[in-house]
C-alpha cells in the first residue's frame, strides 16, 4: 500500500536527504510532497491527501509548531501522524502544548536508519515493500 | 567566550560533523593561521534572558566537502548557492543542540548568512574557536549583545 508523505523543512539540502532516506528505507512511498515552511505545507494539504508528514520546527515564514497547531485544529488533517524531525531538543519543546501535537521526535544530526525506524513504528511494517527504485540512485 | 560554552560548543560541533557529514576535525585552537577569506560567515540569533548570536565562519573549501558528503553530490556538480544555502543547515542544527545545553529559556532565529566584513571582529581579549579539519577551518564566536 503507497504511503503519501509530506516532507517540511526550509532547508532543500536536508528535504534531499529526508526524501533519499524514503526511498531507500525499503518503504513503498507513493507520492513525496514537499514545503519549505508551514504556509507551503497547508497549501499542499490543501491539494493533495498525505499519511504522513515529517516536519522541521524552526522555520521561517510559519514554524512547524504554528503548523501543528493549525492541522491540529482541522478535522480532515486532525489524524495525521506527525514526526519532527529537528535540532531544537526535546526540553526545549516539550513545554510547549504543541508538543503533544507530536507524534515521534527525531533529534538532528540523526542516522537515516534512525528515521526509517521511526517511519515503521509509525505506519507499521505491513506496509512496507521493497523499494522499486533502483539502489544506483540511491548512494548516501 | 566562557570556557564551559565554548567546550559544549565545541563538542556539539564535533558531534553534527561527523553525525551528519562525515568530517573529523584536526586539531582545536591550532596555530595562528588567519581563516582565509574564501569564507561563508552566518549568524544565529538567541533571544532570552539577554539577547546574544552566534556567528560561524566556515571556509569554503570545507563548507563544499560539508555539502558534498551530506548530500551525496559531488561539490562540482553544486552550484555557490545551493553550498552557501545548505551551510545554514548546518548553523541551524548546530545552533539547536547548543541551545540544548542552556540553563535558561530562550527561542532560537533562522540562521543567515553575513559577510565577513559584518561578523563580529573579536578582540584581543576575546577568545574565539576555531577547528580545524582537512578541509578547511571554521572559527565560531559567542557575542553578547
Amino acid at each position: 500500500m503507497a504511503i503519501n508523505i509530506l516532507v517540511v523543512d526550509d532547508a532543500p539540502t536536508m528535504r534531499k536527504i529526508i526524501i533519499k532516506t524514503i526511498k531507500i528505507s525499503g518503504q513503498y512511498a507513493g507520492e513525496i510532497y514537499e514545503a519549505g515552511n508551514g504556509i507551503e505545507a497547508l497549501q499542499q494539504l490543501d491539494e493533495h491527501w498525505v499519511d504522513l508528514i515529517i516536519t522541521d520546527i524552526n522555520m521561517p515564514e510559519m514554524d512547524g509548531m504554528e503548523m501543528l497547531k493549525r492541522l491540529k485544529s482541522t478535522p480532515e488533517f486532525s489524524r495525521i501522524p506527525v514526526i519532527a524531525v529537528t535540532s531544537r531538543g526535546r526540553k526545549s519543546l516539550e513545554h510547549n502544548d504543541e508538543w503533544m501535537l507530536i507524534t515521534e521526535y527525531l533529534s538532528k544530526p540523526f542516522h537515516p536508519e534512525k528515521l526509517r525506524d521511526v517511519i515503521f513504528s509509525i505506519i507499521g511494517e505491513e506496509y512496507a515493500q521493497h523499494n522499486e527504485e533502483s539502489t544506483d540512485e540511491c548512494d548516501f | 567566550m566562557p570556557n564551559t560554552m565554548k567546550n559544549q560548543l565545541t563538542n556539539v560541533i564535533f558531534n553534527v560533523m561527523a553525525e551528519m557529514y562525515f568530517i573529523f576535525p584536526l586539531e582545536v585552537d591550532g596555530d595562528e593561521k588567519a581563516i582565509s577569506p574564501e569564507t561563508t560567515c552566518y549568524r544565529l540569533t538567541y533571544k532570552g534572558e539577554s539577547d546574544f548570536f552566534l556567528e560561524i565562519s566556515i571556509e569554503n573549501s570545507l563548507l563544499s566537502m560539508m555539502i558534498q558528503n551530506f548530500i551525496g553530490i559531488d561539490a562540482n556538480d553544486l552550484d555557490p548557492n545551493t553550498i552557501a544555502e545548505g551551510g545554514k543547515e548546518f548553523v541551524n542544527i548546530v545552533g539547536g543542540n547548543f541551545m540544548d545545553c542552556f540553563d535558561h529559556p530562550c527561542s532560537m532565529g533562522i540562521p543567515e548568512i553575513i559577510t565577513p566584513n559584518n561578523a563580529i571582529q573579536l578582540s584581543q581579549s576575546l577568545e574565539k574557536g576555531r577547528l580545524n579539519f582537512e578541509n578547511g577551518m571554521l572559527e565560531v564566536a559567542l557575542v553578547y549583545q
